[in-house]
């Protein structure tokens, strides 16, 4: 009986493992066959003519490149500052554990009411119109919480021994910070940027109203009424318009290559969450 | 960090100590030095309950201050209250006061930082940082005391000659620290302390999880530090604090909080009959853990 058990556990432990990985390569194999054809380096590299149906993407590669550029720029330093306030100065455990609850709650929020609440404060609130800025800021309240969170998991992680030994010797606690609690948890707060500019690289939502638009943008040149073309939002508006075969050949290379930025980032992420995996338990 | 009452105060204007290993039974006669660390009426309290009720307690420069008492007693929170690192613990209370150099270290005017750095600290378990050997031992100097690097090495090769690591190191000060043996790493410890000349060591059962090598090392070090400082030594080993220090408070549960029996010179402690008590209560539980068996089996008061 316990060996039936045991085989249907492995059963369905493999069931699920092929089922996850041939979902993940699935779509990546899907998106590489329909999209391969339409890339090659001036795909990359020219910008888009004829409504989406020729040239290349070369303005929606930069124009998500400047929207993340932004977005981590906002959030690095604003997670830095959470991470740390609750980590070294926030003594109670209960206000610890309410700051987690929020960016957890705040990590549940859709994109879409990212995408409103932009609208209201950005786009009408302080009038910038669509703006660059306004999208890399909203996508920097979106991976707020994820690099936060990451960051201060390994803040807690710290062992106690490491401050009590650093404060014996009579650091300050700022100096505590930047000899040991930085070193040890800033690894957290690499990884969870790649996660999150991985997620914010594909979001739409957030920056449908404020920030892209499908055509006529380059580079930004201020803030206010200066849009950008953006990698999801392209793949957005020639999923639903285009009907035309050069179209859909646009689409998919674009898919694709989006696809590979977004890989690369997690991927990217990998080696140091396990690098820094082996370290947490080598103590 | 520029406290009058931090300054350090030239050890060589002080009389040497009697030779290592025996307790100058004199010292209590003649007149006293003044005290580096005095605690009066020294009580901390938990959220829940108090932890320690009323101690008073005296350091002399030059002298081994050994605590002994039962597990659970306060013996390492006692220890925290003279360097302020209670300050670290969410929720304790102290009250009472500790005196530095007659002077009250929970003062406006004191600051806990620059006293944690005169008054150091060896923990149970040896804490090297991750790094390099040398990064540990001017871990605290370059940044407490603001050691230059040209001056790196040759605090390392004082600090590691004074705790008897060099010869074991020398050619090694870049390799990671925390592949040293548990032993060497408390030395190590012992010397990063070092670093920043503190007056004062206070030391939190420093030899527990050491075999018996290190521990006689450590042991060696504490008789040679008095030389020019002063040590307390929480231990839990009686035979060790018979063998190094000068003087022993002794602590024992009263209505669950530690209260101080005794601080005398340690055969006035050892014939208290209180702290007789203590004491078999310590060495008896489970007497193989500290140090050879032989040594604890001496140490039972028949």
């Amino acid at each position: 009986m316990r060996r039936v058990v045991d085989h249907a556990v492995t059963l369905v432990a493999w069931a699920a493992g092929t089922l996850s990985l041939g979902l993940l390569f699935g779509i990546a194999g899907y998106l590489a066959w329909r999209g391969i054809g339409a890339i090659d380096l001036a795909f990359l590299l020219e910008p888009t003519r004829g409504a989406g149906a020729e040239g290349g993407v070369r303005y929606q590669v930069l124009g998500t490149l400047i929207l993340l550029a932004t977005a981590l720029a906002a959030a690095v330093p604003i997670a830095l500052g959470i991470g740390l306030y609750r980590g070294v100065y926030l003594e109670d455990p209960r206000a610890k554990r309410r700051i987690s609850l929020l960016l957890y709650v705040a990590n549940g929020v859709p994109s879409i009411l990212f995408g409103i609440l932009g609208l209201a404060f950005f786009g009408h609130f302080l009038g910038w119109g669509k703006s660059w800025l306004a999208g890399g800021l909203l996508l920097g309240m979106m991976i707020l919480p994820t690099l936060t969170l990451a960051f201060a998991e390994r803040v807690d992680a710290i062992p106690r021994k490491y401050i009590d030994a650093a404060a014996g010797l009579g650091l300050r606690r700022s100096q505590i910070v930047r000899a040991v609690v930085l070193p040890q948890s800033v690894g957290g707060l690499v990884s969870g940027a790649l996660l999150g500019l991985a997620r914010a690289a594909g979001e739409t939502a957030p920056i449908l109203f404020i920030a892209a638009v499908f055509s006529g943008a380059t580079l930004p040149k201020g803030i206010v009424d200066n849009p950008v073309l953006a990698l999801p939002y392209h793949i957005f508006v020639l999923a639903q318009d285009s009907f035309e075969p050069g179209a859909e050949a646009h689409l998919w290379g674009t898919a694709a290559v989006l696809l590979a930025l977004v890989m690369f980032f997690a991927l990217a992420a990998l080696p140091l969450r396990l690098r820094l995996h082996e370290e947490a338990h080598r103590g | 960090m520029a406290e009058p009452a931090l300054h350090r105060t030239p050890s060589s204007s002080r009389t040497v100590a009697p030779a290592a290993g025996s307790a100058d039974p004199t010292a209590t006669a003649t007149a006293p030095p003044r005290p580096v660390l005095e605690a009066y009426g020294l009580s901390v309290h938990s959220r829940e309950r108090t932890i320690l009720r009323s101690i008073d307690l005296v350091v002399e420069p030059n002298r081994v201050l050994g605590i002994i008492g039962p597990s659970g007693v306060g013996k390492s929170t006692l220890l925290r209250c003279l360097n302020r690192m209670t300050d670290l613990i969410p929720g304790l209370r102290v009250t009472g006061e500790v005196l530095w150099h007659g002077r009250s270290i929970h003062d406006r005017g004191i600051d806990p930082d620059a006293l944690r750095a005169r008054v150091g600290m060896i923990f149970q378990q040896p804490v090297v940082f991750p790094g390099s050997i040398l990064a540990n031992i001017v871990f605290g100097a370059r940044r407490v005391l603001g050691l230059g690097k040209r001056r790196w090495h040759e605090t390392a090769e004082r600090v590691l000659r004074e705790v008897s690591l060099w010869d074991e190191v020398h050619d090694r000060l870049d390799q990671a620290a925390n592949e040293l043996s548990v032993g060497q790493q408390q030395r190590l410890c012992l010397a990063r302390t070092l670093a920043l000349d503190p007056e004062v060591v206070l030391m939190d059962e420093p030899t527990s999880a050491l075999d018996p090598a290190s521990t006689e090392a450590i042991e060696h070090l504490i008789q040679r530090l008095r030389q020019t400082r002063s040590v307390v030594l929480v231990t839990h080993d009686l035979d060790q604090a018979r063998r190094v220090t000068d003087a022993v408070a002794c602590l024992c549960l009263q209505d669950g909080a530690g209260q101080l029996v005794e601080q005398a010179c340690c055969a006035e402690v050892f014939a208290n009959p209180d702290c007789r008590a203590v004491a078999e209560d310590i060495a008896d539980p489970n007497p193989s853990i500290h140090g050879p068996a032989t040594h604890n089996q001496g140490a039972r008061p028949s």
